[in-house]
């Protein structure tokens, strides 16, 4: 059974609720609204035909304009992957409802999602950071979100870069000078030292 | 000397009598710390390299085998045996960090307790004719409660060191040394009820008198062999001595008891907070009571100081009883006997994996225990035949 | 008399780790416990979060491969295998036969490796010593081995999109097959050692017990699944490479040992899957072809690589494409979800790492058992924190 073939069923169980059915011969999704998402989910899960026991990965991808959750699903007694994806209203309304009640293996995934991605879990039990320390501010996986200048005293990426540029720029400027003639004010000393 | 006595005589000269414990316990004193330093820190020393080398033959690597001796032109690198005092030297550079938070008086001597208490037993402990500290005649009851001492140092340190692990590692402790008493007790009860006495040189005296096994008489002398507790009662006395020794493992937190420290549980267990010196004394402590216990264990069972190779320094050089010839061979016989039990410990610590609480716990209760009681039933039975 | 008095007790919350002989890395789990019996406990994870997938999106696709190396930085070879596979998917690389065979050989030795090491670092964690060194020699060879063809010792880059570093070498072969008849002869030995030993079964079976239906439910793979009695396995039945050319056995818990799910069965799925592994690289090395005339780009030096014919130098891929491809690790079913924007770089790379899924099943069963038991479950869940942390 493949993708076409389970869009179908969900098709015929959700009707107009199954937005979108792919498929080429790299990969295949389904694609449901908010509404049926959960329970589409725990139709996979049940449905004798499908039996998705396993919920593989769910992760989200940032489309800029609102954010696409993907589940991969594995069913092991029937051999079939799949992938369920729905997409969250709007970017500010990055909402989403949690899977956890029809996969507990969702429980992390999902955090590390909210995490990294800031799409919020509705009905997750205890969605709070996971990766990155508690008081992290900002989601990074999101398109929008620049490197951090500094976290607790340590100096982010961006902050490293700009001091870099600086250094290259005084090195730059010395060593226009030092063409000009003036000696370089370092080793200079040592070298007439040595010629005395 | 009793009360009266104490009260009508000795009272009145009590001035003399202070002054003659003073010079007495002077007199005591000097020549105990040159046993400390002749003996005990050479036997932990040594405890160390052998541990080391001969962990690193059994898992097919070198172990310590570079640290020797480099005076001007002796160079030599003594198969290693440079590594303890190297390390030991290295330890007394090290910061002595106390943990803030923690009780510092008691987390100071901690260690000093736990060395004192093996220190201590190396005072009974009957290297051979007449090369012995102390020969008391409670002898195994000193050994057993001076043993003990140890689990009062583990404790303070878990205590004092104001950190989790070293908490449960020194209730491990308490809850596993003090189980392990018992059975190690009993154990130990065998070879007095054969003698009939808790002197280890009546002890050792009787383990080379012709031996009597249920009442049999053999005759042939006891010192080969036959005459030795172990064979006592046979076979029961075998048990003993196979219960005596497990409790030996557990009492001295050696692997598969190594609960109380267990590396990859408890992080270091009590030890987690030490380090530098007091480190290294519990460690030193160790090595020295392992040496003891297996120093004990050889006394008990295995005919102490006396056995063939004494048998034939006295029958076979004519070496007169109380000469150099005598205690030399003593010597030698105690040193193998109490090597060989040591090695043991260091060979079932590299081979087996670790045990958990509770089934150390039904080990010493429900297996140790009972069979013990049975040994010494058994062995009391014998004592009664023969 | 002495009047009665409740004794006053309380939880001990204890923080196992970051810095922690037995949590293999920055694993921090806080235990709630009670006296030594675990009431709830918690993994923390995160110390080691080192941003893979924002990277992955800032680099082109070649270069995120040395990045994959230091996910399971144990199976370096497994996780390069699956991101290059990943990326010819996406891509729509077509590999030839030797090189689908080059990566078998190097994978399924690389799972060898690992599995040495997850097995004897399990006999450390529960106080054998011992087997750990033994384990560790024979895998020092492979590390030898590996650094021979790839430069690396544990982080290879030896994988590259459309085909590897080197091409296998005959000299390099045959060591490869005298590195397999020794781990071959001393597993019995370390069996017996470890495995069989009654100390190390007290310790290990009946402890831990991970249900089916939990292990289903919590999306948990690899061994740690098959030790819960699931007949599972990508490799056998997802295949991908060409691993329906060859015959080998999946080892999955009978019950014969132990309860079906306790951490002795995961012990012991690692070390049948050992000899899987040996069986399926002497498979492979006795079928591996040789290479077409018109298979492989001509290689101008020894330091390029080893590439197919057809693979570009500048790897675009059509926008919107996207891609999920998993591979049986060592650890379980690792992950690369792809998706691409038309760029050079991949615009979404989501890691579905095993360790990460099978971790987060740990508080599910250690309630209830002592600190000791632990220990001995999070050395048979069998984690890598690189891969956990990402």
């Amino acid at each position: 059974m493949d993708t076409k073939e389970i869009g179908a069923l969900l098709k015929e169980r959700f009707g107009d609720d199954v937005l979108d059915v792919f498929q080429d011969d790299r990969h295949g999704h389904v694609r449901v609204t908010q509404k049926v998402f959960v329970e589409a989910s725990r139709f996979l899960r049940d449905d004798p035909r499908t039996r998705f026991e396993q919920l593989h990965d769910l992760t989200a991808v940032d489309w800029i304009d609102h954010f696409e959750v993907v589940l991969h699903l594995c069913s092991l007694s029937k051999r079939l992957n799949f992938c369920l994806k729905t997409r969250t209203p709007s970017r500010d309304d990055a909402t989403c409802p949690s899977v956890t009640s029809v996969w507990p293996g969702a429980d992390w995934h999902e955090r590390e999602t909210w995490d990294l991605m800031g799409v919020r879990f509705i009905g997750h039990p205890d969605l709070r950071r996971i990766l990155l320390p508690e008081d992290w501010e900002g989601h990074p996986l999101r398109k929008d979100e620049g490197n951090p200048l500094e976290y607790h005293g340590i100096p982010g990426i961006a902050a490293i870069r700009g001091a870099e540029e600086r250094l290259r720029e005084e090195e730059l400027a010395n060593k226009t000078s030092r063409a000009g003639g003036r000696p370089g004010p370092d080793r200079a000393p040592a070298r007439t030292g040595g010629d005395a | 000397m009793n009360l009266r006595e104490l009260l009508t005589e000795h009272l009145p000269q009590m001035p003399e009598a202070i002054s003659g414990i003073v010079m007495a316990l002077l007199l005591a004193l000097i020549p105990a710390l040159l046993v400390v330093a002749a003996v005990v820190t050479p036997v932990g020393l040594l405890g160390v390299y052998a541990e080391r080398r001969l962990s690193g033959k059994i898992q097919d690597r070198s172990g310590p085998n570079r640290v020797g001796i480099s005076i001007g032109p002796i160079k030599h690198h003594l198969w290693g045996l440079g590594q303890s005092v190297a390390d030991g030297l290295k330890l007394l550079g090290k910061e002595d960090f106390v943990p803030p938070g923690g009780e510092k008086v008691l987390f100071l001597i901690a260690p000093l307790i736990v060395f004192g208490g093996s220190l201590a037993l190396f005072a009974v402990l009957p290297f051979g004719p007449n090369l012995v500290g102390a020969d008391p005649n409670v002898g195994i009851f000193y050994v057993l409660s001076i043993g003990a001492l140890e689990v009062i140092g583990v404790l303070m340190a878990g205590w004092a060191s104001n950190n989790k692990w070293s908490l449960i590692g020194a209730m491990r402790e308490v809850a596993q040394v003090g189980s392990y008493e018992i059975p190690m007790g009993i154990a130990a009860l065998c070879p007095v009820l054969m003698t009939g006495s808790l002197r280890l040189s009546e002890i050792i005296s009787r383990q080379a008198a012709e031996p009597v096994i249920w009442g049999v008489h053999i005759p042939i002398p006891g010192e080969l062999f036959l005459g030795w507790n172990v064979f006592a009662a046979f076979p029961f006395n075998i048990i003993t001595f196979v219960i005596f020794y497990i409790c030996c493992l557990a009492n001295l937190k050696r692997a598969p008891f190594d609960l109380p420290e267990c590396e990859s549980e408890l992080v270091a267990g009590f030890l987690t907070e030490y380090s530098g010196m007091r480190w290294g004394l519990f460690f030193l402590g160790e090595y020295a009571a392992m040496f003891a216990l297996s120093g004990i264990g050889a006394t008990l069972f295995l005919g102490g100081w006396t056995g063939p190779v004494h048998y034939l320094a006295v029958h076979g050089f004519g070496a007169a009883p109380g000469g150099i010839g005598d205690i030399v061979g003593g010597a030698i016989e105690f040193t193998w006997k109490t090597s060989l039990l040591f090695i043991l410990m260091i060979w079932v610590r590299w081979t087996l994996p670790r045990m958990r609480l509770d089934q150390v716990m039904r080990l010493c209760y429900k297996y140790l225990v009972p069979a013990a009681m049975v040994c010494m039933l058994a062995t009391a039975a014998a004592a009664l035949l023969g | 008399m002495v009047p009665e008095r409740d004794v006053q007790s309380e939880e001990l919350v204890v923080n196992m780790g970051p810095q922690h002989p037995a949590t293999h890395g920055v694993l921090r789990v806080t235990c709630k416990t009670d006296g030594e019996v675990i009431l709830d406990c918690e993994p923390m994870v995160g110390n080691l979060h080192r941003c893979k997938e924002k990277i992955a999106e800032n680099v082109q696709y070649w270069q995120f491969m040395p990045y994959t190396d230091r996910l399971d930085y144990l199976a370096s070879m497994n996780n390069e295998e699956c991101y290059a596979r990943a990326a010819e998917k996406l891509l729509g690389i077509k590999l030839p036969e030797r090189m689908e065979y080059i990566r078998l050989i190097m994978t399924e030795a690389g799972r060898l490796s690992s599995h040495l090491m997850s097995v004897g670092t399990y006999g450390l964690d529960v106080g054998a010593i011992t087997p750990f060194l033994y384990c560790f020699r024979e895998r020092e060879e492979a590390n030898h081995l590996f650094e021979k063809i790839s430069g690396g010792r544990m982080l290879y880059h030896f994988m590259r999109i459309g085909g590897c570093a080197r091409d296998l070498d005959d000299a390099w072969i045959q060591r490869l097959l005298e590195f397999l008849d020794r781990v071959e002869s001393k597993m019995d030995e370390y069996n017996t050692l470890l495995t069989w030993n009654k100390m190390f079964q007290e310790r290990t079976m009946h402890v831990g017990v991970l249900t089916r239906e939990a292990a289903l439910a919590h999306g948990v793979t690899g061994p740690a699944l098959r030790a819960s009695g699931v007949d599972w396995d990508v490799r056998r039945d997802d295949p991908y490479g060409i691993y329906h050319k060859f015959k080998w056995s999946v080892p999955v818990a009978d019950g014969k040992y132990g309860t079906v799910g306790d951490c002795w069965n995961r012990h012991w799925m690692r070390a049948l899957e050992m000899k899987e592994s040996i069986s399926l690289v002497r498979q492979a090395i006795d079928k591996m072809p040789k290479a077409g005339p018109d298979d492989f780009q001509p290689v101008e030096s020894p330091h390029k690589p080893y590439l197919a014919k057809g693979v570009p130098r500048t790897m675009r891929a059509p926008k919107g494409a996207e891609v999920y491809v998993r591979s049986e690790n060592p650890r379980g079913e690792l992950g690369f979800y792809l998706v691409s924007d038309g760029g050079t770089s991949p615009y979404r790379c989501k890691i579905r790492a095993p360790a990460f899924c099978n971790i987060a099943v740990l508080p599910h069963i250690t309630r209830g058992y002592l600190i000791s038991d632990l220990v001995a479950i999070i050395g048979s869940i069998d984690i890598v924190l690189g891969e956990v942390d990402r």
